[in-house]
This record gives C-alpha cells, structure tokens and sequence, in this order.
C-alpha cells in the first residue's frame, strides 16, 4: 500500500482507488423518481444560482463583481495550522440561508440529511451529496472519526443513516442504513483536514439522481459561485436550507467561501454551474473565521471519487 | 468546571424543569480555528461531549424543536460539566 495521503481506506477490505488514466469528472443525472419535478437555475449574469422563492443573492450579478487576481491568493487554509489560528464562525454577517420548501424535486433531493452513530454509540448529524446511484459524497469526518478525545469513538462510523430529500419528518424516498464508507489515510490516519473527505456506499440504489463532480482549474474555482445545500444544526430538525456566494480563494487542497453554514452541514456537496449542470468541485466540511471551507476536488479526490462511485 | 481531559467539553442539555433533552443538536459557533461543521445529538440522559482541539474559548450552542437555542461559552481547559437549559418558545 502506498503511503502517499490519498491512499485509499475502507471500512472493509476491498480497497479500491485511483487509476491514473481515468477521467477527472463525471456528469450528473436527474435520476428516475419523479421525471420532470426539477428546478432551473438562476444562470444569467450569476454563474448559477438556484432559483429558489424568498432566496436574494447577496453579490448581485458575479460578472459585475469578478475582478481575474493579478498576484497569487494564499491559500486561507494555511492559517488554520499557524500559530494563531482564527475564530471560527459559520454564519458570517447576515444569515442568508433560505429554506428549500420542497427537497423531494431535482436537484434538492440529491442532497441527503445524515444521521451518524459512532464507534461508542454517539449520535451525529452531517449532510451529503450523491454522486451515484448508491454513492452519497461526504466529509471524512462523516464517516471517519479522527482524534475525538473520547475513549472508543475514533475510528469508521458504526453506522450512517441516510435520507435523500428529507423534509422535517417526511422521508419521501425512505431511507438506508449504510456501514460501507471510503476516506484516505491523509484523514483516517493523518488527521490531516486537506484530505477530509469520503463517501458512503448504499445497500441499493436511491433513483433520486445525483450531482457531478469535476477538478475545476484554480481559475475556474476562483471564477465560480459555489451553491451550498444541507441540514444545519440551527433550524429545524431535518429541514433543507441553501446559499450561495462566490469562492473566497483556492489553495491545491482546500476552498475557502463566505457561503453560511452551521454544525450538521459537514459534508454537503459544494456545486457549480456549468452548461446549466451541476459540478461539484468542493466537500464542505470547516467553519473558519471570515470564511468556511472544504476540501477540494482537485486530480486526486476526483480520480478517487470515479473509483468509489457506484 | 474541571475533570475533562484537554480538548473536550462535554455536557448536559436540560430543558426548564431539569429533565434531560434527548435528540437536541449541540454545535459550536465559535472557535479558536477552524472546525468540523457537524453536530451532536443529546442521549437519553441529556449528555454531549465535542472535540476542542485547540486551545482557547469555545461558544456552542444547543436547539431543540419547540425550544429556544440556548449558547454557552467555555474555554476548553474547563470543558467538563456544561450546563444548557433550554426554553420552550
């Protein structure tokens, strides 16, 4: 086994991971369940934004906003390793999250709530994105616990159940209780937040649809809205709440964004628009102090992500 | 407030009359760094225990459907034995 960070880990022994010569991307899919129940997006002038009733984009139109760098952004993720780390805070400013009214239609239904039970019986919630069939794309810390403090917490989750399209209590696909789950070494051994991200392998296929997911170059990342769906903490159990703003800066491993967030939206898919398709290109997984963050879908995630996906 | 091993605050979610809440959804909103952006879900006794892994003043906050949000702040060096008391809206 290699010890490069982006060595694949499973909880079961049938590691699979990257091969270099695959593709780097991969398209989404609206899925079978319920054909013709989806949203358009908001695309002219705004990179794409959801067009969502009672949701006001904060910066207006992004080709009025956008100015191309003229020198190299650092990589905000490096401060939280610095000496002086910065206060974390998830909800910056206004709160400008709306509630999605009806998460059983494209593309919300592809965005799961999640409710985790640790190794030591500890209950957790997060959120995530599909990314196939049976594959719901996540933070590492989804799925594997790192340096938790508590005695027999560490390690795979015991169990993740998940639920597409939730709304409150109405579950309108159901759900499934999954103990498959993929992370790297860089997270289940290292630690190491650069490499936070995973997946969970469902028992059988939601036809719910799922999002693509593409390793944008730095420019296009820099250039490009990022759209946030998921479950937080503050509102309501199990309710969808969305946002959107543009991408703070990009380092080679980790995207920083002022899209608010709060504890249970760990591992929301972070999306973009693209000839009116969605693509994620970064896992939500940190609150930070001006900005949040998450890991990105650079050559590496991705060509993980195509070996996982099922 | 003491006895916590560094790097956790754990606790108890309460609503008025001094019964455990189960299922209330503690997470933090402030820290000295970044964090994971999930939350904790209360036992049956009410209990909680988050990772604070760096050093310095933690505010968390708890909530509960039908209850107002309830914030503690705690340095993380004192993170044993929090108290939260939510109130019915």
């Amino acid at each position: 086994m290699s010890d490069a960070p982006h060595t694949p880990a499973s909880s079961e022994s049938d590691l699979v991971g990257f091969a270099p010569d695959q593709p780097l991307s991969s398209p989404p899919s609206e899925g079978a369940a319920g054909e013709g129940a989806s949203v358009e997006a908001l695309g002219s002038g705004y990179d794409g934004v959801e067009d969502v009733e009672g949701y006001v984009h904060p910066e207006g139109a992004a080709s009025d906003l956008w100015t191309p760098p003229t020198a190299d952004l650092p990589d905000v993720g490096e401060a939280s390793f610095g000496p002086l780390p910065p206060q974390a805070e998830t909800v910056h400013g206004p709160d400008d999250r709306v509630q999605i009214g009806d998460p059983s239609v494209y593309p919300w239904r592809a965005q799961c709530s999640l409710a985790m039970t640790a190794a030591d019986g500890s209950r957790w919630i997060g959120s995530g994105t599909f990314i196939g069939p049976r594959t719901v794309l996540t933070a590492g810390h989804c799925v594997y616990v790192k340096g938790s403090g508590v005695a027999g917490r560490d390690g795979w989750m015991r169990s993740i159940q998940v639920m597409p399209g939730r709304n409150g209590a109405s579950l309108p696909y159901g759900s499934q209780t999954s103990s498959t789950f993929r992370s790297v070494t860089g997270w289940t051994v290292s630690g190491n937040q650069e490499f936070d991200y995973g997946v969970i392998i469902l028992p059988a296929s939601f036809n719910v649809g799922w999002l693509g997911f593409w390793n944008f170059s730095d420019a296009d990342v820099l250039a490009a809205t990022g759209n946030i769906a998921g479950y937080p903490g503050d509102k309501p159990a199990g309710t969808l709440w969305y946002a959107a703003r543009r991408v703070a800066s990009v380092g080679p491993r980790k995207v920083h964004y002022d899209i608010d967030t709060a504890g249970g939206q760990s591992g929301s898919g972070v999306y973009r628009f693209l000839n009116n398709e969605r693509h994620v290109f970064a896992i939500h997984a940190y609150g930070g102090a001006t900005t949040n963050s998450g890991t990105r879908v650079n050559g590496e995630v991705a060509g993980n992500l195509l070996a996982w996906k099922v | 407030m003491s006895g916590a091993p560094p790097g956790l605050i754990a606790g108890v979610v309460r609503d008025q009359s001094g019964a455990p809440v189960e299922d209330a959804r503690v997470y933090f909103t402030d820290a000295p760094g970044a964090i994971p952006d999930v939350a904790a879900l209360t036992g049956a006794d009410g209990c909680f225990s988050l990772a604070a892994p760096l050093d310095g003043t933690y505010t968390l906050e708890c909530g509960a459907d039908g209850f107002a949000a309830a914030r503690a702040t705690v340095a993380s060096r004192d993170g044993a034995g929090v108290e939260l008391t939510l109130r019915a809206r």
